[in-house]
C-alpha cells in the first residue's frame, strides 16, 4: 500500500497540477510544495504542537496549609514584638544576658562555630552596646504617631518581602526584610527610657527576624506545626494579658493563613492556562556534580 | 631646556582658570615653533620667556587711561589714610565690628540649641556641636584681641600698596579680609565636611539596606549577597545617622549662609577691581 501511495505521489509530482489535486502540506522548508502560497496555514497542522499546562504541579490543600504556616509564624512574632513593646516590662540584667546568649547560640548554630564567627558576634555586640545610648535619645523630638506609623510600615515591608521559601535558593529581597525589621526595632527602641529596655528590644528583634527564620528552614517538616502552635499561643497569651482586643485579629489571621487562603488557592489553580510550544526558549537541564564526575573519570 | 614637560605637570597647578588653560595649550603645546621664530625683548632663555608670557596672559596690561584712574584713586586713598583719618579710632572700630560678628555667631549657635524655627533637632548632638563651636569662637575672640594691638601698623603697611594703584590696594584688602574672617570659613569647612560625610554614609548604607552595592569596576549599582551581621550592623548605623541628619543639615545651611555672605562681600571687592581694570575710559574720552 505504501509503495502504491509513493508511486501515486511521484506521478502527481511530475504531472502538471490542477488546483484540486495538491500534495499534502507539511510544515517543512526543505521540500518544494507547489500549489500552496507562501503564507498558507493548514487547518489541521495549525498550533498542533501547542501543549497546555505541561509539567503542571497541582498543589493539594495540605501542601498550601503547610506553607501557610510560615507567614503565620512571622505575623505572630511581629504581634508579640509589638505587644512586648507596649507592655513596658522592665528587663532585668539577667533576662538581657539570657536573651543575648540565646541569640549568640542561634547565630553560631546557623553560621558555624569558627573563631571568625565568634569574633563577628563579639564585634556586633560591642557596637550594639556602644550605640544604645545614642539610640535611646534618637527620636525624642519626633511625635509618637510618626514613630508608630514608621515602625508599622517597616514591619509590613518585612512581612511582605520575607523569604518564605523552603528550598535553598537565593532570594534577593530577604535583605530588605531583615533591614526593615531592624529599622523598626530602632524606631520603637528609641521611645523607651531604660537602657536595658532599649538593648532588649533590639536583641529581641535580631532574634525573631535574623536568627529564627534561618533556623526555621532547617527544622524538619514534622516539628513545624508544633512551632506554629507555640508562636500563635504565645501571641494569644500576651494579647490576653495586655490587650484582649488583639485576640480577634490573631484568630482571623490563623483562619486566613491556614484555611481560607489555601482553599482559595486550590480553587483558583484550576484556571491555570499556560501555553507551551516549540517557540519557547530552550531550558538547559542541570546535570549535577555526579554526572560531570562520571565524565571526567572516563 | 625643554619646557613642555614642565608645562604638562605644572599647568594643572598654575591654571585654575580654564580659559587660561586653553590659551596655554594652544600657544605652548602646539605653537612652540612659532614662538621660537618670533623675536623677544627678554633674554633668549626659554624658561624666562615662558614666565614672561605667563605673566602677560594671566595679568593682561591695563589701558593707560585705566592706569591713570587707578593711580589717582590710590594716591587719594593714601593721603586720606596718612593725613586725614584717625587710624587708632578706625582700627578700634574695625576690631569692635569683628567682635560683634563673633558675638553674632555666638547668638546663632545658642539659637540653634533652643528649638530653632520649630525644627526637631537631636539635643545631644546639638549640645556637642555647641560646645565645639563655642570653643572655636573663644579662640576667634582671642585672635582678634591679639591682632587689635597691631592693627594700626597693619593698616599703614597695607596703605603703602595704594601707591602702585587702587586695584593693588583692593587686592591686598581682599587678602586681609580673608585673614581677618578666617574663622567663619573654618566653621563653614567643619559643617561642610560633617554634612558631606554623613550624606555619603547615609547613601552608601541606604544601598546596603536595599541589598545592593556600588560596583566601582563597572561604575554601577549591583545586587550583593551580604551576610546577616553586616546587614544588622549596617541598618543600626544607617538609622542612627538618618535620625541625626536634620541637625547636621541645619548646621550646614546656617554656616554656609554666613560664609556666602562673607564671600559675597569679597566678590564685591573683586568686581570693583575688574571694573577699574576694564572700564573703557579711554574710548569715552575719544
Amino acid at each position: 500500500m505504501s509503495i502504491i501511495t509513493l508511486v501515486i505521489l511521484v506521478n502527481t509530482n511530475t504531472i502538471q497540477m490542477s488546483p484540486r489535486e495538491r500534495i499534502k502540506f507539511e510544515k517543512v522548508l526543505y521540500r518544494p510544495q507547489e500549489g500552496y502560497p507562501d503564507n498558507y496555514t493548514d487547518n489541521e497542522l495549525f498550533l498542533k504542537s501547542l501543549s497546555k499546562n505541561k509539567n503542571l504541579h497541582t498543589y493539594s490543600f495540605w501542601d498550601c496549609t503547610y506553607h501557610g504556616q510560615f507567614p503565620l509564624q512571622q505575623l505572630s512574632s511581629t504581634i508579640v514584638f509589638f505587644l512586648l513593646h507596649f507592655m513596658e516590662i522592665t528587663v532585668s540584667d539577667s533576662m538581657l544576658y539570657l536573651m543575648a546568649l540565646v541569640t549568640v547560640m542561634g547565630y553560631l548554630a546557623i553560621f558555624g562555630y569558627s573563631l571568625h564567627e565568634i569574633r563577628t558576634v563579639v564585634l556586633l555586640g560591642g557596637f550594639l552596646f556602644g550605640l544604645s545610648p545614642i539610640i535611646q535619645t534618637l527620636t525624642k523630638t519626633i511625635s509618637d504617631d510618626t514613630i508608630y506609623a514608621m515602625a508599622s510600615i517597616c514591619l509590613l515591608i518585612n512581612f511582605c518581602l520575607h523569604d518564605y521559601s523552603t528550598l535553598n535558593g537565593d532570594y534577593m529581597s530577604k535583605c530588605v526584610s531583615l533591614n526593615a525589621g531592624i529599622f523598626a526595632a530602632v524606631c520603637l527602641a528609641s521611645r523607651l527610657d531604660d537602657l536595658n529596655n532599649v538593648l532588649g528590644t533590639i536583641v529581641f528583634a535580631i532574634l525573631i527576624y535574623g536568627i529564627l527564620p534561618p533556623l526555621r528552614k532547617r527544622t524538619s517538616k514534622h516539628i513545624m506545626p508544633l512551632c506554629t502552635f507555640v508562636f500563635v499561643s504565645v501571641a494569644l497569651y500576651l494579647a490576653h494579658l495586655h490587650a484582649p482586643i488583639v485576640i480577634y485579629p490573631i484568630l482571623v489571621s490563623v483562619l486566613a493563613c491556614l484555611i481560607i487562603v489555601p482553599l482559595l488557592f486550590v480553587q483558583i489553580q484550576k484556571q491555570k492556562d499556560n501555553i507551551f510550544g516549540p517557540w519557547d526558549e530552550a531550558v538547559l537541564k542541570d546535570l549535577g556534580c555526579e554526572a560531570t564526575r562520571d565524565i571526567t573519570a572516563e | 631646556l625643554e619646557c613642555k614637560e614642565l608645562l604638562h605637570c605644572g599647568s594643572v597647578f598654575v591654571c585654575q582658570n580654564e580659559h587660561v588653560l586653553r590659551i596655554f595649550k594652544k600657544r605652548y603645546l602646539n605653537g612652540d615653533e612659532e614662538e621660537k621664530k618670533n623675536e623677544t625683548s627678554e633674554s633668549s632663555e626659554p624658561s624666562a620667556r615662558f614666565i614672561g608670557q605667563l605673566q602677560k596672559d594671566l595679568f593682561p596690561k591695563m589701558a593707560p587711561a585705566n592706569k591713570v584712574l587707578d593711580i589717582t584713586l590710590g594716591l587719594i586713598l593714601f593721603t586720606l589714610i596718612w593725613f586725614y583719618v584717625d587710624i587708632h579710632r578706625f582700627s578700634e572700630e574695625l576690631i569692635e565690628q569683628a567682635l560683634r560678628l563673633a558675638s553674632f555667631l555666638d547668638t546663632t549657635i545658642t539659637w540653634l540649641g533652643e528649638d530653632p524655627a520649630g525644627l526637631k533637632l537631636n539635643s545631644q548632638l546639638v549640645q556637642f556641636l555647641e560646645l565645639f563651636f563655642r570653643y572655636h569662637i573663644h579662640l576667634f575672640k582671642g585672635y582678634l584681641s591679639l591682632i587689635s594691638e597691631y592693627m594700626p601698623v597693619i593698616i599703614y603697611t597695607i596703605s603703602v600698596t595704594c601707591v602702585p594703584g587702587f586695584t593693588c590696594f583692593l587686592s591686598y584688602l581682599l587678602s586681609f579680609s580673608v585673614i581677618l574672617l578666617l574663622h567663619i570659613h573654618c566653621f563653614y569647612a567643619y559643617a561642610c565636611n560633617l554634612y558631606s560625610a554623613q550624606v555619603k554614609a547615609i547613601l552608601s548604607l541606604g544601598r546596603l539596606v536595599a541589598g545592593v552595592k556600588y560596583n566601582p569596576l563597572r561604575e554601577r549599582v549591583d545586587s550583593v549577597r551580604t551576610t546577616g551581621d553586616q546587614l544588622i550592623l549596617g541598618t543600626l548605623i544607617f538609622s542612627t545617622l538618618l535620625f541625626l541628619f536634620p541637625t547636621t543639615l541645619l548646621y550646614y545651611c546656617v554656616f554656609s549662609a554666613v560664609n556666602m555672605a562673607v564671600v559675597a562681600t569679597q566678590m564685591c571687592i573683586v568686581t570693583g577691581i575688574s571694573i577699574i581694570r576694564t572700564c573703557p575710559i579711554g574710548d569715552i574720552t575719544k
